[in-house]
């Protein structure tokens, strides 16, 4: 009789202690996925500010290269490709790919001094970099608090809830692999 | 026998203190970024300004800071230590806190002096007053030429001037006198001499690795365990004694634009 009031007391505290931390896990988890959402809205904002920044340098450089039409159609595509993206992953993999194409574009007009001394280009070209800067931080926030949203849904006890409350983990938002390769130089198609 | 083994033990001690040095400052120098000093407005790493610049600069930022919480700082260091400057720029930001922390309104004019590099990065809260384009442009109307002709005090100035006008001017404060005491407009000529430092950068490091050996097993470390303790000591936050200027907790986002020159 007392044995078995010890044992319902000792389960009782041990169901207890586990329902509290996993509430309070749970809470913890709730405030991290919205923090994850609003750095990813962060990132998505500077994709939107580098896509409206396209056209207007696309048109600047044409002016003085218009021969160079492999590069401004490897921007339109990825430009399209990057639009019509949705997830983290093939996001992340579009951006990497108009980051490329992009840094082609700044890097043609080291051929052509009245370009690169255009003040409209210098401006653009400012800009571009700057949105691309602000697209490298957001992705390193995004990244820091997925991964910490990630750490507290796969650790005990919450690896046995996250799914049963529908935590679903964060994608990272990476650079895709070959992405820092420096684009090659294709001599045979000069005019 | 006796001194053979004391030597063995000796020389033991001198590889283990050896890697241990090898290894801290390999971390050290990956991710170190100083701490700002109480002045906090103009903190010369490099060393490459006089006291009347920084005094110049004081006397425009520390009031500035009163009136409107926008903290405007000038850094000069001489390496970036492997780090590209926009990293290393977003980085120093946000741990000294430039600008106040609701309105994230500081500006930090980062000068690396042995890469030859600059940037102006821009809190959230200036980017409207101070958009990329323009602080590139601020640049090469007042650093990039003046860095050019090795008048380091003139284009640290002159672009600090020209920031404070902006924010001034953003904060409808009156900033004649700002454009007035701003004489250094000096735009870039076109010549870009590379400054390619890698090789003298090397030996640089091969003399330090040899000094460090020679003070090592001369002088049993003295000399690299009081570099390596200030290092240290500058590296810990918030040693810093009372009294002097901080940050307000200002963040960035990683606005702004690079030069090198």
């Amino acid at each position: 009789m007392k044995k078995g009031l010890i044992v319902i007391i000792v389960l009782v505290v041990i169901v207890a202690a586990l329902a509290g931390t996993v509430i309070s896990k749970y809470n913890q988890l709730v405030t991290l996925n919205e923090e994850v959402s609003v750095s990813l809205s962060q990132i998505d904002n500077q994709l939107q500010r580098r896509n409206d920044l396209i056209p207007n340098l696309v048109e600047t450089v044409k002016g003085y290269a218009a021969q160079e039409k492999e590069i401004f159609e490897s921007i339109a595509e990825a430009r399209s490709k990057l639009i019509g993206a949705t997830g983290v992953t093939e996001k992340s993999e579009a951006d990497s790919e108009l980051s490329g194409a992009l840094s082609r574009l700044l890097a043609i007009s080291e051929n052509y001094p009245d370009l690169k001394s255009n003040q409209n280009f210098i401006q653009l070209a400012d800009e571009l970099a700057g949105t691309e800067n602000r697209i490298a931080v957001a992705r390193q926030d995004y990244n820091t608090v997925a991964a910490d949203f990630n750490k507290v849904s796969k650790s005990f006890p919450m690896n046995l809830f996250a799914k049963m409350f529908g935590f679903e983990p964060a994608a990272y938002f990476e650079a895709a692999e070959g992405a820092e390769d420096v684009p090659a130089v294709d001599f045979s198609t000069q005019p | 026998m006796r001194t053979i083994k004391f030597r063995k033990k000796h020389l033991s001690a001198f590889l283990f203190i050896a890697l241990i040095l090898i290894v801290s400052i390999g971390i050290g120098f990956s991710e170190s970024i100083p701490s700002a000093t109480s002045d906090f407005y103009v903190n010369d790493f490099a060393d490459i300004l006089s006291p009347e610049t920084e005094q110049s600069i004081m006397s425009v930022a520390v009031p500035l800071a009163e009136k409107t919480g926008a903290q405007i700082v000038v850094v000069t260091i001489d390496f970036l230590e492997g780090q590209d400057i926009e990293s290393y720029a977003n980085k120093l930001f946000r741990e000294w806190g430039i600008g106040d922390a609701k309105k994230n309104n500081g500006v930090l004019l980062l000068i690396a002096y042995e890469d030859r590099q600059s940037r102006i990065e821009v809190g959230y809260g200036l980017e409207g007053a101070l958009n990329d384009a323009k602080t590139g442009r601020i640049q090469d109307d007042y650093l990039v030429g003046n860095f050019q002709a090795g008048d380091y005090n003139e284009g640290v100035l002159g672009t600090f001037l020209k920031l404070s006008e902006e924010v001034y001017k953003e904060y409808g404060l009156d900033a004649d006198t700002l454009s007035n005491q701003n004489v250094y407009y000096l735009p870039s000529d076109e010549q870009s001499g590379d400054g390619k430092l890698t090789l003298g950068e090397i030996l640089i490091g091969i003399i330090v690795v040899i000094f460090m050996i020679l003070d090592i097993l001369l002088n049993r470390g003295r000399i690299t365990r009081f570099v390596l303790y200030t290092a240290a000591r500058s590296a810990s936050k918030g040693s810093r004694g009372g009294g002097g200027f901080r940050g307000g907790g200002g963040s960035s986002g990683g606005g702004g634009s690079s030069r090198s020159w």
